[in-house]
């Protein structure tokens, strides 16, 4: 193909002799394409002063190689060489410029002084001037099909090159010792480096050429020129790691999309050094599938990131609204204790000084006083009694119920339980019976005063609900199963069975309860079944409807 | 209204294209290069240069030879392609034969002992012996 353009034989010829022409295509080519890309896709994506810099740089260098290539191809003719030629030290220092321009700008997010750029511009007057005039390059050497260089026009390029290397150093460290943030430091020491290793690499592959080619050490010095090239791909390397690992240029690229770039631009480059049409098949085939597979695996790899960020932010919302949660449960449990407490003592004085008023201590008062006393006291007593189950819920609710667990005999509780309410059951006109069926001790471990709690709400519960009749407490074992067994048995309203289902949970009555008891807060079954089953021990209702009774079994094992 | 920076950098940019539009006039349009080669040289009527086999930078100059400065506008093709038979400057512009003597002499060169004439030809300059 490139015989197509030779006008100097002569040239081309010496090219062969001098360096494989597959390896400056794949020095030249790739590299400035893969910069071209990079900084392209950048800008197109960012936009902002960083990005476009960035661009300009990767463009200059392009340029660079487009040029440094064209030198090479000193067969295109003498025009062609010596145009190319003059413009490669005016593309150098712009590099240089546009590369320190870059850092600048992209670690401090602001544009560069206006006395800096009026400096660099300063600096770089002097090559704009000689490349003006070409007085840099005097003669074409037909010899060798290279330009001749003014060596003190050459070492002032280096010298001015030195001094952007140098400002780079010194901005690098100056940012690094003023940035608190670890991660700051990190991005500047990685954009620093990437910057610097791409400047060194071009500074030194040229000036050491240069020394080659002066001292004539070398015919062929100007063959490692292009190992200078190999900067820039560490400073791309560099600058994705910086976009993948810390967003630079709010960026989301990620690391296996990186990664599918960078292979699929290694596998472009094989073009490079293929010369047989097999070969660019094979080549061209292994990209197509690369591209394919590559492009499968990014979306695949967004997909899973995606699905991940948005757990990670239910997760975040929900430690969020957990933590919330606890505060109001803190609260909530806090002003019902408060608010209990602070019903309880009024209560207490409101049903001692009632008490006392219908025992006549202050005198005896007429027969309707009395009733309407002992009316108070026993809402005052109902209500006590509400503020005592709210206080268990809130208790049981925020775990601080406290179980002191020892031996005792179940059925000699109950016994005790029923000797003590028989009165008061007898003056709401029913009858409370006990009944032993035991065979052993009915020995539990469990908390006495809670277990007894527990008996005394559900007869006490019995006794709301059952108009006339009896309440009968049996106490049985069953030694085979090692249960021991309270039943309470009633003849008042009963349970459908949408009340016997729920007749354990939070707030529930039973509907018909209204007809023979307006008061009940529905939290007293509730609070028994939770303490029972704390103490390992079980509760459960049994009617066979309204109007036929209830019967409720509480259930503990033996010891 | 622009900003100083603006300016600078526009300014900048012109400058830029403007060298760069300069250079291509030259090179492409004018073609004003000054172009240095070797030539084959007769050693019976000129004076040649001549380098050993170690010495030798190019593989022709081994072979007599005379250096031309030429600008690339008038030169011919001969030239860059290192096929000129007994080139001479006649009837070109801007055109310099160096032959061998003591002054002109670089490093690895020496004169071909069978030199006749003693002159050179040139359009400015003149070789003494």
């Amino acid at each position: 193909m490139l015989t197509n353009f030779i006008s100097v034989h002569y040239c081309y010829e010496y090219l062969i002799n001098q360096i494989p022409v597959e390896l400056l295509i794949y020095a030249h080519i790739p590299t400035s394409l893969s910069a071209l890309l990079f900084g392209g896709y950048i800008f197109y994506k960012v936009k902002d002063r960083a990005s476009a810099i960035l661009f300009a740089t990767c463009l200059m260098f392009a340029f660079w190689c487009l040029f440094s290539i064209a030198t090479w191809f000193a067969f295109l003719g003498p025009n062609s060489t010596m145009f190319t030629w003059s413009l490669i030290d005016l593309t150098s220092i712009l590099i240089f410029f546009f590369s320190y321009y870059f850092l600048y700008s992209f670690l401090t997010s602001k544009d560069l002084p206006l006395w800096q750029k009026l400096t660099s511009f300063i600096i770089i007057l002097p090559i704009i001037f000689y490349t003006f005039t070409g007085i840099h390059l005097p003669m074409y050497d037909a010899n060798s099909c290279e330009a001749i260089e003014n060596d003190f026009v050459t070492k002032y390029l280096y010298f001015a090159e030195g001094i952007f290397i140098l400002s780079s150093i010194i901005f690098v460290i100056k940012n690094y010792r003023t940035a608190v943030i670890r991660n700051d430091q990190n991005r500047i020491i990685l954009t620093g480096i990437g910057v610097l290793t791409f400047l060194i690499f071009l500074f030194s592959a040229t000036f050491i050429v240069s020394l080659l080619a002066e001292s004539s050490v070398s015919q062929y010095a100007y063959n490692y020129e292009i190992y200078g090239l190999f900067g820039m791909p560490i400073l791309l390397i560099f600058l994705g790691y910086l976009i993948v690992r810390y967003k630079a240029f709010d960026l989301k690229i990620f690391g296996a999309q990186a990664l599918i770039i960078g292979l699929t631009v290694l596998i472009a480059s094989e073009f490079a050094f293929v010369t047989t049409l097999s070969g660019k098949i094979l080549v061209g085939i292994t990209l197509l599938i690369m591209s394919v597979v590559g492009t499968i695996l990014i979306k695949s790899v967004k997909k899973e990131i995606k699905l991940r960020e948005q757990v990670e932010e239910l997760v975040v919302d929900l430690g969020k609204a957990n933590e919330r949660l606890k505060i109001l449960d803190v609260m909530k449990s806090e002003f019902v204790s408060i608010a209990s407490h602070q019903l309880r003592s009024p209560l207490t004085s409101i049903r001692g000084y009632a008490s006392m008023l219908v025992e006549g201590t202050y005198g005896k008062l007429p027969e309707k006083a009395v009733d309407v006393l002992k009316n108070i006291s026993e809402s005052a007593r109902f209500m006590a009694q509400s503020v005592e189950d709210y206080l268990n819920v809130s208790r049981i609710e925020a775990g601080n119920m406290k179980y002191e667990l020892s031996d005792f005999s179940l059925k000699e509780q109950a016994e005790k339980i029923v000797d003590e309410m028989r009165q008061v059951v007898m003056k709401a006109g029913l009858v409370l019976l006990f009944r032993s069926e035991n065979t052993g001790s009915m020995i539990v471990h469990a908390d006495i005063g809670k277990t007894r709690q527990v008996i005394s709400n559900i007869i006490d519960n019995a006794m709301k609900y059952t108009p006339h009749g009896t309440i009968t407490v049996i106490a049985h074992d069953d030694i085979k199963q090692k249960k021991a067994i309270i039943t309470i048995h009633d003849t008042g309203i009963g349970m459908d069975e949408d009340t016997r289902n729920g007749v354990f949970n939070k707030f529930v009555r039973a509907k018909n309860a209204n007809s023979v008891n307006t008061s009940g807060t529905g939290l007293g079954l509730y609070v028994a079944k939770i303490m029972l089953e704390k103490m390992g021990a079980t509760v459960w209702a049994e009617s066979e409807g309204q109007g036929k009774g209830s019967v409720f079994h509480i259930e503990f094992p033996l010891v | 209204m622009l900003s100083k920076s603006g300016i600078f950098s526009y300014f900048f940019v012109g400058l830029i294209i403007l060298t760069v539009s300069v250079r291509f006039y030259e090179y492409f349009i004018e073609k004003n290069i000054v172009l240095s080669a070797y030539t084959s040289c007769d050693p019976i009527r000129e004076k040649c240069f001549i380098a050993s086999k170690e010495d030798a930078y190019y593989d022709f100059q081994t072979e007599p030879y005379k250096k031309i400065e030429v600008t690339d506008r008038f030169a011919p093709i001969c030239l860059e392609e290192h096929t000129c038979e007994n080139f001479s400057c006649d009837n070109i512009e801007s055109c310099n034969i160096m032959y061998c003597s003591e002054d002109t002499l670089e490093k690895g060169e020496s004169c071909v002992n069978d030199f006749v004439s003693g002159t050179s030809e040139s359009t400015g300059m003149v070789h003494d012996q």
